[in-house]
């Protein structure tokens, strides 16, 4: 009598058609008397189906995660549309509650005068952006359009209509322990939010509170085993910088940190907000919620959107109001602001080298 | 359900047939942020999103390829339809009694149970079977069976002194993973009742 081996290599053999004539003559004889043998054949024949099954489908997925990796910068390149304002409009951006008159107001003008005052609404609302939003998704979707083109003439338009739901912009951490700053409008209707950067991978965020009139939003990561981030280099500057003085900023404006530098142009931003700076850097959608810090690398300020009308006036938003608004917030002591000295007396690179650790690309499904 | 379907769906569907990367690369591209937004929307990470986005990719792929293969749908509605039947298994894998409902924000097309729902749930009871067996038993086995390795390789990959000893392991391992992969397979089989019963 054979071994429970033995008789476990005949049945391989015998499924992979390997016995010679003589064994198969004996087998076959052998497997009509015993029920047991047929069905441990049958056993090994799903087991090796499965193998098979699980070779082929595993081929099939690597040439489909190839695929989802060529894509995969298309997917995700819908940078969140900067605050985009327009300058010569006889709306404008007044802090807290009195805007809320002026979106109320604004919005019975639209029954009124109907379509001339509809871009007047639009942007009363402080909904300009969506109209920039708008305008990004129309661009995707051509691309779409295009590249459909090039394979097969003449798709039917209905299947290209791509929702896109994806944003992107940027954010930075502000403690160690996982709270992350961003705007407002980066975040707006977010049903998942992730950061990433090269150093902390990918990892989920949910909105802790957000000021819409100041355009400002709390992150903190949702990951269960969440290690912390690395040192908060920079300290959050309290007084106001003046005109003339060196900025940067680091952001996402694609899948890569960038770096922007310029210098602070007034101590107000859109049409005398005294919430926000202009500043001379040129930002890109994705930029919004980037960090701005001063030459000795003190957080001055979050990059919020940009004058349209006006080349190189970006705004950003004040640390003071920052530092006001967390205060208010900060009951219970969870945030704790950060007042490191490790940028100053550096180099503008060694800077940077620091800071790219808790600067973040923050993206929203919608 | 049963409308005409677009002249340039029946052309990207026979493109997809004869094996063209390019036009899966498109209906891939086209098509993500409809499945993984459901996904998102009905309790699933990003990660489990994509993986289930990629599992609808493999079986739309392997229902092309089958004899008399027909296509009443758009290819979208289709995939959303996949897709979202790929979730609620994967949620009903995770906890028998879900009872929520889901958030659809497609119209969908009811699947009929196939033979990829046989594959795919070989594939997923293989996978978890050999995620189980740990190694060296994994690597041995996905290497002689899979990879086609011969039994020389593997005694000399892994060290074993002779060929003997190395078909003993194999022997062993197979076992293992046998006992496994039909414990998995005979027990997490979700049947197309238990889906629609909700």
């Amino acid at each position: 009598m054979k071994n429970s081996r033995e008789i476990d290599e005949i049945i391989e053999r015998y499924c992979f058609g390997e016995l010679t004539p003589e064994e198969l003559r004996i087998f076959e004889q052998w497997l009509e008397n015993d029920p047991q043998m047929l069905a441990s054949v049958n056993d090994f024949l799903s087991l090796k189906n499965a193998f098979e099954n699980y070779r082929e489908r595993l081929a099939l997925k690597k040439k489909i995660e190839r695929i989802h990796e060529e894509v995969e910068y298309d997917l995700f390149n819908a940078p969140a549309p900067l605050k985009v304002v327009k300058s010569g409009k006889a709306t404008k951006v007044i802090f807290g509650k009195e805007r809320s008159y002026f979106s109320i107001a604004a919005a019975i003008s639209i029954f009124l005068l109907s379509a001339v005052s509809l871009s007047l609404w639009i942007f009363g609302n402080g909904s300009s952006k969506n109209q920039n939003a708008y305008r990004e998704l129309r661009r995707e979707v051509e691309k779409i359009k295009k590249n459909q083109k090039e394979i097969i003439k003449g798709i039917n338009a209905d299947d290209v209509k791509g929702e896109l739901k994806q944003f992107t912009g940027t954010g930075f951490a502000i403690t160690k322990d996982g709270y992350v700053l961003t705007s407002y409008h980066v975040v707006q209707d977010a049903k998942q939010i992730y950061i990433s950067n090269e150093s902390v991978g990918q990892l989920q965020a949910e909105v802790v509170y957000s000021d819409k009139s100041l355009d400002l939003a709390m992150l903190k990561i949702k990951e269960d085993s969440f290690p912390g981030f690395k040192e908060i280099p920079f300290a959050l500057k309290k007084s106001i910088s003046d005109p003339g003085e060196k900025v940067f900023t680091l952001g996402f404006p694609r899948e890569d940190l960038v770096f922007g530098d310029g210098s602070i142009s007034s101590y107000t931003g859109f049409e005398g907000d005294t919430t926000a700076y202009q500043i001379s850097i040129p930002v890109n959608p994705g930029n919004s919620g980037g960090p701005l810090f001063d030459n000795q690398g003190n957080l001055i300020g979050i990059i919020s959107g940009k004058n349209e009308s006006v080349e190189g006036a970006s705004f950003a938003v004040k640390s003071k109001w920052i530092n006001d608004y967390i205060n208010s917030k900060n009951d219970d002591n969870a945030i704790l602001l950060p007042a490191n000295k490790l940028l100053i007396g550096v180099d503008r690179a060694t800077q940077i080298k620091r800071l790219k650790e808790v600067v973040f690309m923050v993206r929203v499904f919608n | 359900m049963n409308q005409v379907q677009p002249v340039a769906e029946i052309q990207v569907l026979e493109l997809l047939q004869a094996g063209d990367d390019k036009t899966l690369k498109v209906v891939y591209r086209q098509n993500y942020q409809t499945v993984v937004s459901f996904i998102l929307n009905n309790g699933g990470s990003l990660q489990e999103a994509k993986d289930t986005y990629q599992e609808t990719i493999i079986v739309f792929c392997e229902k092309l390829k089958q004899d008399g293969f027909e296509l009443n749908c758009s290819i979208k509605t289709f995939l959303y339809s996949i897709g979202r039947r790929l979730w609620l298994k994967q949620l009903k894998r995770k906890s028998r009694f879900t009872t929520e409902e889901l958030n659809d924000s497609e119209d969908y097309l009811p699947i009929e149970e196939d033979k990829t729902d046989e594959r795919e749930e070989q594939f997923y009871a293989m996978n978890q079977a050999l995620e189980q067996l740990g190694e060296p038993c994994r690597s041995i086995l996905k290497d002689f069976y899979i990879n086609g390795n011969s039994m020389e390789e593997i005694t000399q990959k892994f060290g074993y002194t002779n060929a003997d000893n190395a078909k003993n392991q194999k022997y062993k391992c197979l076992k293992r993973l046998k006992k496994s992969f039909f414990e998995v397979f005979n027990n997490g089989l979700v049947t197309n009742e238990e889906l629609q019963r909700d």
